[in-house]
């Protein structure tokens, strides 16, 4: 080896140690997808806490999947084709075994639109999110399209081929609990792996990143959380944000659901326009969470004319 | 050859492009739809752009484009007699004329209609005929006018047509905030075969007395909410609110005298 040859093996290595260039390396739409083993079988992609970008591709969400003895389940597909795509290659570069199937979750973009990779494989969801993919997948396509670009290219909306039938499964060897919830949407599927006690607990929880709400019931949502509180787990998966082996995710978003309830019931009672409450300080557990003043603004928008409507009473004609 | 090619394209982009296509100088949001605005909109007139004192605000990100909440603060401007709110790329760029009644017209917020990204503006004439204008830029998908109403868009108005619902609050500094909803839907015009239909004209008063006179277009958004700071009105009487709407049909209400303050309480503002 020349010294020619040294240099440029060395910068190899470097570069590989550094995820952004790596990726920038690796070619366009390429997401970078690695598996990270959170427990036996288990394994997690990790997005990032950002919102939407052409430079993130949409790549903001956690997916995964559980390799069985009789196949692979897959845990959301991601927000795009190439997103499901790659995910397929990481899952092939991990296991010898086939895919045995494919769960959405809930009817958010960026958690079944790779559904298009897996379209040889059952798709499952449950009723009520099939039956909103179903409604509202193509719209929900369409607006990825113009906040990420060509990272969506061949992306359709593939919606469930069926839907989830048992609340309980046993698949090669692990005993998989549905927890059909909702709150987040009006359908949320959170997943319990009662043989390697990992919890996917999907967009119900959020951890050190601002909860997005544009199709949430707030009360609903908190209610699901204690469910999920009371469940025995070990290793907590949210939808987005970093992994964890505690509660304090869920006791975090939960926290956060409730000062938002509470504040915009008391800002409508007080008179406070939209912009205004949008305006309000953060309290500082929350304020410092990814996207906190851009969600909480998003957040008002979604949430806030209900409680407007509320809080006027009906006048009387003069 | 080549050098030759280039002057000529260099000539050609130095020319003069047809004057309802170009931005103009000063504008601080460098918009081409802003003369055609100014001319057909505001009616042309001197205009002095005054972000300082004209304050437009609107999320960071527009979502819902049926449903775009902004608000205009004006400050340091007297003998004001007309608020214009407008977006340049709306084809119904005109969403609200909002016309005070004693020369000042510290707050008003609405939620309008976008139909795609564009510069959102209000346009505050002063007695001397000058428009202050302060504005901004706002992203947002396509479609607020002229794609239907959401799915869940409510049917509340085929029973609760012009019902209002209304709230005025003493404001700590005098004077009264208001709001005030009416149920309509709004319609622009521009979906389907659905005819232009929307409330027109809110006169808000106490005492047989004009405080404020708002004439909302079909840029506003569905079951309209404006909220509106009134420096002049008394924070001890019943304010009425009368209208109609683009059929006729009348809009009444009375709103009792406020029996509350407006504002949060300090412990929950952190």
């Amino acid at each position: 080896m020349n010294r020619r040859e040294l240099l440029m093996a060395g910068g190899c290595c470097a570069l590989a140690g550094l995820a952004p260039l790596r990726a920038a390396f690796a070619g366009p739409f390429d997401y970078a997808l690695r598996p990270m083993t959170v427990a036996p079988d288990t394994h997690v992609l990790l997005g990032t806490t950002e919102y939407f970008s052409r430079d993130n591709g949409g790549n903001i969400v956690n997916t995964g999947f559980i390799v069985t003895g009789d196949g692979v389940v897959v845990i959301d597909t991601g927000p795009s084709l190439r997103y499901g795509q790659q995910m397929r290659a990481a899952i092939a570069a991990a296991t010898d075994k086939p895919v045995a199937k494919v769960l959405n979750t809930h009817l958010h973009p960026d958690h079944f639109l790779g559904n298009g990779a897996f379209e040889d494989r059952p798709i499952t969801a449950g009723q009520v999110t099939r039956d909103l993919i179903r409604r509202d997948g193509d719209a929900l396509a369409e607006n990825l399209y113009r906040l990420v670009g060509d990272w969506m290219r061949g992306t359709r909306a593939v919606e469930p081929t069926q839907v989830l039938s048992a609340l309980v499964e046993d698949i090669g060897g692990h005993r998989l609990r549905y927890l059909l919830l909702n709150g987040h949407t009006d359908s949320d599927l959170a997943v319990l792996d009662e043989s390697t006690g990992v919890l996917f607990a999907s967009d119900l929880v959020f951890h050190d990143r601002m909860p997005t709400t544009p199709h949430a019931d707030l009360k609903a949502w908190m209610a699901s959380l204690d469910v999920l509180a009371g469940l025995s787990f070990a290793v907590l998966v949210p939808g987005h944000g970093a992994v964890a082996r505690d509660r304090a995710p869920i006791v975090q978003t939960r926290a956060y659901l409730s000062w938002l309830d509470a504040t915009f019931d008391e800002a409508a009672r007080a008179g406070l326009s939209m912009t205004e409450v949008m305006r309000l300080p953060l309290p500082p557990e929350f304020a410092g969470m990814a996207l906190a003043r851009e969600e909480f603004e998003r957040s008002a928008v979604h949430l806030y004319p209900a409680r407007v409507k509320a809080a006027l009473p009906v006048t009387a004609a003069k | 050859m080549r050098r030759l090619l280039a002057a000529g394209l260099l000539a050609a982009l130095a020319a003069p492009v047809p004057a309802l296509a170009q931005a103009v100088a000063g504008d601080p949001l460098a918009s081409v739809m802003w003369s055609t605005v100014h001319a057909t909109v505001l009616g042309g007139g001197p205009v002095v752009f005054d972000d300082a004192r004209v304050r437009v605000f609107t999320p960071i990100r527009v979502e819902d484009n049926h449903r775009v909440p902004v608000s205009i603060q004006v400050e340091g401007l007297a003998d004001v007699r007309e608020v214009v709110v407008l977006a340049d790329h709306n084809p119904i760029p005109r969403a609200v004329t909002y016309a005070p009644a004693g020369g000042t017209a510290p707050f008003l917020e609405l939620s309008m209609k976008l139909n795609e990204a564009t510069p959102i503006r209000a346009a505050v004439k002063t007695a001397d005929g000058v428009w202050h204008v302060g504005g901004l830029r706002v992203d947002a998908a396509g479609g607020g006018c002229a794609a239907p109403r959401p799915a869940t868009a409510s049917a509340e108005w085929q029973d609760d047509l012009n019902k209002v619902r209304a709230r005025a609050w003493r404001r700590p500094a005098g004077g009264v905030r208001l709001e005030v909803r009416v149920v309509h839907p709004m319609d622009t015009g521009l979906v389907e075969n659905i005819p232009t239909f929307h409330v027109e004209a809110l006169t808000i008063a106490q005492a047989g007395r004009t405080l404020a006179v708002l004439e909302p277009t079909a840029a506003s958004a569905e079951n309209p909410v404006f909220a509106i700071d009134l420096p002049n009105a008394a924070a001890d009487a019943d304010i009425t609110v009368t209208g109609r709407d683009t059929d006729g049909n009348g809009i009444r209400a009375r709103i009792p005298a406020p029996d509350t303050v407006y504002g949060l309480l300090a412990g929950r503002r952190s």
